[in-house]
């Protein structure tokens, strides 16, 4: 399936359900995307610590499908082939983001940590747009055996700011390799933030992937882990908010196809005002993950009348020896809590902000750069400041 | 007559006080394999030719001497199947063809309201699935249909008495409740709704229609038995239940088919309208043969202060899509969903539920299990959306699944949409295997392990076999028990 003439097909969901649900699919669309010059490059702190080669688009890609062909092997899901995995390399997003991307860019950046290297200090991609911008990346993590390293991809800009970014980001973990790698959403409140992530785990490697979705108008994000051997881990840990009219539209997947994988999907967020989420979690134990686990959880705090949320929690066994569970909660604050604060002196509105700032700052102090976690803590205190809710 | 029956048998085991032949003698006398799987001959019957032109929808309505309004209703649910896609999403359907299914077929006889009138080859059929039996034992009434037709139907005096009104569907449209059927009759489920709910409104045939009205309780269950012989036919009966404000009713279906080596269709259609204050407990047990395609469509309409119950079994059928819907549109409305789908080997069962909230204060509880052997796939498949309407509403949703070796597959693919802040939404789900360490422990006390993993199945599936019941919870028992054999 082709490019539409005014748009991208992405989050696809891994096994479609009943379309009048518009779950099973985003739509991109160009026509929307708010109108900028000028263009920017991002800035890389601490390289020094890794090998970084620019290399074309085209070159690039065949490297990372280098690590990725004879992996793929297909399941009936739900009795029809997935409909987007054509990708050798396959990510959340799906192909036509891919070949958008790809085509945007020209040159793929390859950022390789050395065998058995630990890095110290997060590698820090920053995309600080400040004003309106425009920004298209994509970039390949080479973590080789047994290495370990933190990357840290930033976007950030004033909060009157417009533009649109696309991100793709895939991670290659070797044997034993281990990579933290977290995304943070900063972005002024007309952007349109498309951001991808891809990743092949082989044997006994680690993938730990963190995801704060803050700012922006709109954001579409996905990430496809292949737990390629066994032992595999992956793990997501994702926060967000939106407001006013903002959309967030994600599409995460672990497919599980060594023995003794694990996954864990947990994203914690709230809405408020008019805000739209679409949330996408897919476990896929595939024949062979024999002793396999996977979890995933969303709890989502609905704070307004006019908000919409879409919650798939979906699991896809064609394993007997597995473990899978999956939930979401999706309210208001119980009486209870309510109760309990207001017996503090704390009133419904105090009460809610707290909760929010509460689930997101427990993921952000989880970053290894105190200067993130701060701006976060920041961003989020203006966002509901700037509320009149609160 | 051809009959395919299999015996079960258990080798002796000395820690039982029972002897090997006291076993086999009981199996014997619990083996169902067969009463299911007979096929009658069906050369006198009348048959329409395959596949679904305009004229074969013309000879349909001719044959049931339709209204006008009902030819019409016919014919623009023909152009709607002819322009609605087939649906992208589940379990394949590439073997049903429509140019060789039979969508008309009439036994050679009449409805009939005693079981002695009915032509003795039909009444055998019945007798062997126990259906006479069970209407004497502890039914309020009956309507039996075989292929396109209802061949008996029946509602006990003291039933009818209380103005409670059990007939087929075809007698209703042209009778005292003519009005009535018109005005319920697919707005639930319209024929827009998708393209076997088009199909459905094109050849629709037999089905029955109840009435309960305001204030009457009907104490004891009524049912509808389907029972679809032909080969390569297709059924397409109508159900439409309306209780009234402040009645309570208890429904029970039920389905068969013998094997054949071509594709059957099952495509009927459940309407239910819960009023204010009712309550209304359907209850199905599904075991079509392994060649039939069951694309059904249920729904309920529940009124303020309702609430509607669906107790659902699936056991048979080659390729199921199954999803009760049920709109709670009154305030305070409430509906419980408890459902349990076996699939073995060949059977691609894609089964759920759909809960929309309208209501304020409406709440849903979904106790959904599945079990998964020799190659068999399932999928629970589920929406829960709450609308803006909804203010505080409640769902719960809690889904079960058992993997029973590792050739099969199972999948959960459920769906929340939420509208409103003032709501509290959960959704539990747990897949998995028969662990280890029961067996061990069932065993350690002398059972086989055979016996042990069906025990453990039977446990797995109590929450819904005491919604049903007695005698169908013996049943649906008795299926897990088959189903289970060399597991």
């Amino acid at each position: 399936m082709g490019e539409t003439s005014n748009g991208v097909l992405v989050n696809h969901l891994p096994s479609p359900t009943w379309n009048r649900l518009g779950v099973n699919r985003a739509f991109v669309n160009f026509e929307t995307l708010p109108e900028v010059e000028k263009t920017f490059e991002f800035t890389i702190e601490n390289a020094e610590q890794i090998t970084i080669e620019r290399k074309s688009t085209k070159e690039a890609v065949l490297f990372a499908d280098s690590f990725s062909q004879g992996i793929r092997r297909e399941a009936t899901v739900a009795g029809k082939a997935p409909i987007y995995q054509k990708q050798i390399f396959a990510t959340g997003m799906g192909a036509q983001y891919t070949d958008l991307v790809e085509k945007l860019v020209h040159k793929t950046d390859i950022l390789t940590v050395s065998e058995n290297e630990k890095l110290e200090d997060a590698v820090i991609l920053r995309w600080d747009f400040k004003k309106d911008g425009k920004a298209a990346s994509q970039q390949i993590i080479h973590a080789k055996k047994n290495s370990s390293a933190t990357f840290l991809l930033i976007q950030e800009s004033e909060r009157e700011a417009k533009g649109h970014v696309a991100i793709e980001t895939k991670v290659i973990l070797e044997e034993g390799a281990k990579v933290n790698l977290i995304k943070v959403n900063m972005l002024g409140e007309g952007f349109v933030l498309m951001d991808d992530t891809a990743a092949v785990i082989n044997e006994g490697a680690d993938l730990e992937f963190t995801q704060m979705i803050l700012g922006g108008e709109k954001t579409y994000t996905g990430c496809y882990a292949d737990q390629a051997g066994d032992g595999a881990v992956f793990n997501v840990n994702t926060g967000y908010m939106a407001n006013k009219e903002h959309l967030i539209d994600i599409n995460y997947v672990a497919c599980e196809r060594g023995e003794n994988c694990s996954s864990k999907i947990y994203v914690k967020g709230s809405l408020r005002d008019r805000a739209f989420k679409t949330f996408r979690g897919t476990i896929d134990f595939r024949r062979g993950s024999k002793n396999s686990v996977g979890d995933e959880q969303e709890d989502v705090l609905l704070l307004d009348e006019g908000v919409i949320n879409k919650t798939m929690p979906v699991i896809l066994t064609e394993e007997e020896d597995v473990d899978a569970r999956h939930g979401a909660t999706i309210g208001n604050l119980s009486p209870e809590v309510l109760f309990y604060m207001g017996s503090r002196g704390i009133d419904k509105h105090a009460a809610e902000m707290l909760i929010t700032r509460g689930h997101l700052i427990s993921i952000a102090n989880t970053i290894p750069d105190e200067d993130t976690v701060k701006k976060i803590n920041l961003f989020i205190r203006e966002a509901f400041d700037s509320n009149e809710c609160f | 007559m051809e009959n395919s029956a299999k015996k079960s048998t258990v080798e002796f085991n000395p820690e039982l006080d029972v002897s090997k032949d006291d076993i086999n003698a009981y199996l014997d006398s619990q083996d169902r394999t067969s009463i299911y799987d007979f096929k009658d001959d069906e050369t006198a019957f009348y048959k329409l030719d395959s596949g679904l032109t305009e004229e074969i929808v013309n000879k349909i309505s001719e044959e049931k001497h339709d209204p006008e309004w009902m030819h019409e209703f016919r014919l623009k649910s023909l152009d709607l199947y002819n322009k609605i896609q087939v649906p992208q999403w589940g379990s394949p359907i590439d073997g049903l063809n429509m140019d060789n299914i039979v969508t008309y077929v009439r036994p050679n006889t009449d409805m009939k309201t005693s079981w002695d009138e009915v032509p003795e080859e039909i009444k055998s059929a019945f007798d062997k699935l126990g259906i006479p039996q069970a209407e004497h034992d502890y039914l309020a009434g009956v309507g039996a249909q075989y292929d396109s037709e209802l061949v008996y139907h029946n509602l006990q005096e003291s039933v009818a008495a209380k103005g409670v009104v059990y007939s087929d569907l075809e007698s209703a449209m042209t009778g005292e409740y003519a009005d009535m059927v018109k005005e319920y009759f697919m707005k639930l489920v319209p024929p827009t709704d998708h393209k076997f709910a088009a199909l459905h409104g094109a050849v629709w045939s037999g089905g029955s229609f109840v009435y309960v009205p305001k204030g009457v309780t009907v104490e004891v269950p009524l049912q509808s038995y389907f029972r679809l012989n032909a080969k390569g036919a297709g059924q397409f009966e109508h159900t439409l239940i309306i209780v009234d404000e402040g009645a309570d009713l208890h429904f029970i279906e039920g389905c068969s088919a013998p094997k054949w080596n071509v594709a059957n269709l099952h495509a009927g259609c459940v309407e239910l309208y819960v009023k204010k204050n009712a309550r209304l407990r359907y209850s199905t047990i599904e075991n079509w043969s392994k060649n039939m395609y069951n694309l059904n469509t249920k729904r309920a309409l529940v009124e303020e202060g309702a609430r509607m119950e669906w107790v659902s079994g699936s056991f048979g059928s080659h390729v199921s899509y199954l999803y009760p819907t049920t709109i709670l549109k009154g305030k305070d409305s409430q509906c419980d969903y408890t459902g349990i789908t076996f699939s073995g080997k060949g059977q691609n069962l894609d089964t759920g539920c759909r809960m929309v909230h309208l209501g304020e204060n409406t709440s849903s509880l979904v106790t959904a299990k599945s079990l998964s052997k020799d190659g068999g796939i399932n999928t629970f498949r589920s929406s829960i959306e709450v609308m803006p309407s909804a203010t505080g509403s409640k769902s719960s949703v809690d889904c079960s699944s058992l993997m029973l070796d590792d050739i099969s597959r199972s999948d959960t693919i459920p769906e929340i949409d939420v509208r409103t802040a003032d709501c509290n939404i959960g959704h539990e789900a747990k897949i998995g295997r028969i662990s280890d360490d029961a067996v061990f422990y069932l065993m350690s006390r002398g059972i086989s392990e055979e016996e042990a993993r069906s025990m453990i199945v039977s446990g797995f599936a109590n929450p819904i076999s005491k919604e049903l019941p007695l005698e169908y919870a013996a049943e649906m028992n008795n299926l897990i028990k088959l189903e289970m054999e060399g597991a």
